[in-house]
């Protein structure tokens, strides 16, 4: 791929999902195999590219992609940088196999201490999900509010822009209401 | 979860911009969904 990093972000605005289609088939390969080589499984490898292309495509939108050679390159050096940094953050944890039996732990050693949780998904329930997904059109995915307005079913712009406003002040007034803490909404 | 993993997909209710976090959260969230749709193609 000859693209530069406007054409990138472009193409994310214009079809988000062909533009993760295209960089599949044309990064995926690549940094499957590095993770195999590296010596990680291959869930980890979809789970580390995909997480790679999160962080190259909100960089993209955010015009922080400074990219020297390629998209695929430049995707791979992130893929490689989160593999390194999953290997790093457990290396040091071994295995006690029949040692930790041997030891007659309680069952619940190592286990966190029972907290009431509100899970996310709770929350985004009383937020309203179409809220969010105006929210996340608008902010994340950068989407004009004429086009938001069409796949919203607004009448106009300016209707969908209100609605936005309102949809902030009530996902605002939810996080304070719920004075929310960060443990309490880890999905 | 993996480590790495809940670093991009947790949010930071106490950061300066909460609904910000929140947003950018679903977004994560949404796109993972996404990557792993095309993914089983």
């Amino acid at each position: 791929m000859t693209l530069t990093t406007s054409h990138i972000a472009q193409a994310f605005r214009e079809d988000r999902e062909a533009a993760f289609r295209q960089l599949y088939v044309h990064c995926y390969p690549r940094v499957r195999q590095m993770v195999l080589a590296l010596g990680g499984s291959e869930e980890a490898a979809k789970d580390t590219f995909q997480d790679a292309l999160i962080v190259f495509y909100e960089k993209s939108l955010s015009g922080q992609l400074s990219i020297e050679h390629s998209p695929a390159a430049y995707i791979k050096g992130i893929a490689k940088r989160l593999w390194q940094r999953q290997r790093g953050s457990d290396h040091h944890l071994l295995t006690f196999d029949g040692f930790e039996e041997s030891l007659q732990l309680p069952a619940d050693w190592g286990q966190p201490e029972p907290r009431p949780k509100l899970r996310l998904f709770k929350f985004l329930a009383a937020a309203g999900r179409k809220c969010l997904d105006i929210l996340h059109a608008f902010y994340y995915q950068q989407m004009p509010l004429r086009k938001i307005a069409e796949e919203f079913g607004f009448r106009n712009t300016r209707s969908a822009t209100v609605q936005k406003h309102k949809c902030l002040e009530k996902v605002r007034s939810e996080i304070q209401q719920k004075q929310l803490r960060y443990e309490e909404v880890v999905a | 979860m993996k480590k790495w993993w809940r670093k991009l997909h947790t949010i930071d209710l106490q950061a300066q911009e909460p609904t910000a976090e929140l947003i950018r959260w679903y977004g994560r969230r949404k796109l993972k969904a996404l990557l792993r749709k095309i993914e089983g193609e």
